[in-house]
């Protein structure tokens, strides 16, 4: 298969599994009605959010893991 | 666009695992899951809906079918950064079953609990409109003694909660189901396919130089 054939198979493969899948999750939402949809949504970013600060690294445990005599 | 594709190819390439058993995983869990879908409608769903069972079954389940692409691909990527350098194989392949049927059934918790409220909203307005059409026909006269409503949840109010229940204990039981039997096929899958989740970069690398070699080969001195 030359370079070009190549590219069009990829480029219509992902055209259509991006259209295939915005069409799964355009069902599911209709489905369910889009505020429950958006209350996930808020729920999952607020969730990401947490876990994002409150897993951060703090400057104390930063500076005891970089100390060498912390180790010993 | 040319660029975009190069990207993609190359991303694919740089995923290293078989697509042919994240595909595989993917129809088979689809349309197992499709299956109970469509029987939990037949019991429990909204009359307006009603189609023929295998073709809603066969449909829903191709449409789902992405989605369930996408969270096995997420499970095989997962299981191979988390225990992919483990030693034990069936630690590696029992991890890598636990978590794409957990990511699998959570996708079909979702379909379930998506259709199950499309259905909800087609009986309570089915309910509604019972309920309207009866008072309309109903309606005591002007000089009748009038009745106090009665307080609390009743009548339009007690039907749609019984409604609602009934598709919180149908989603409940659909999950069990769901999980249950995502596990049997995913260890069935495993069972021919285990050997062929990931492409270790070395595999890669030796195809690399051969089809290098090859071409090498290939071009007259």
């Amino acid at each position: 298969m030359n370079d070009r054939a190549h590219k069009l198979v990829v480029a219509i493969t992902a055209i259509v599994a991006v259209l295939w899948t915005l069409a799964a999750v355009a069902t599911l939402v209709y489905w369910s009605g889009l505020a429950v949809w958006a209350c996930a949504a808020v729920a999952a970013v607020s969730f990401a959010w947490t876990l994002r600060v409150y897993l951060r690294p703090t400057a104390t445990v930063e500076a005891e893991v970089s100390r060498p005599s912390a180790s010993r | 666009m040319n660029t975009l594709v190069e990207r993609l190819d190359e991303q694919r390439g740089r995923l290293q695992v078989y697509w042919s058993t994240a595909a595989l995983f993917a129809v088979i869990l689809a349309f197992g899951d499709g299956f109970w879908l469509t029987s939990m409608h037949g019991a429990i769903g909204a009359i307006e809906r009603n189609q023929e069972p295998l073709g809603r079954w066969v449909r829903e389940s191709a449409l789902i079918l992405p989605l369930f692409f996408v969270a096995v691909l997420a499970a095989m990527l997962l299981a191979r950064r988390w225990f992919g350098r483990s030693r034990s194989r069936l630690l590696r392949v029992g991890a890598t079953a636990l978590l794409i049927t957990v990511f699998g059934t959570a996708i079909g918790i979702a379909e379930t609990a998506a259709s199950s409220a499309y259905d909800y909203r087609f009986q309570t307005r089915s309910l509604e409109q019972m309920v309207a059409f009866n008072h309309s026909h109903n309606d005591a006269p002007a000089t009748a003694v009038s009745t106090p409503e009665p307080q609390g949840c009743t009548a339009l109010c007690a039907q749609k909660h019984l409604t609602f229940m009934t598709h919180v204990k149908a989603v409940k039981l659909g999950g069990g189901l769901l999980l249950l039997s995502n596990l049997v096929l995913v260890v069935w899958i495993l069972m021919f396919r285990g050997d062929r989740l990931w492409r270790s970069a070395r595999a890669d690398e030796v195809d690399t130089a051969v089809a290098v070699s090859s071409a090498v080969a290939a071009v007259p001195a």
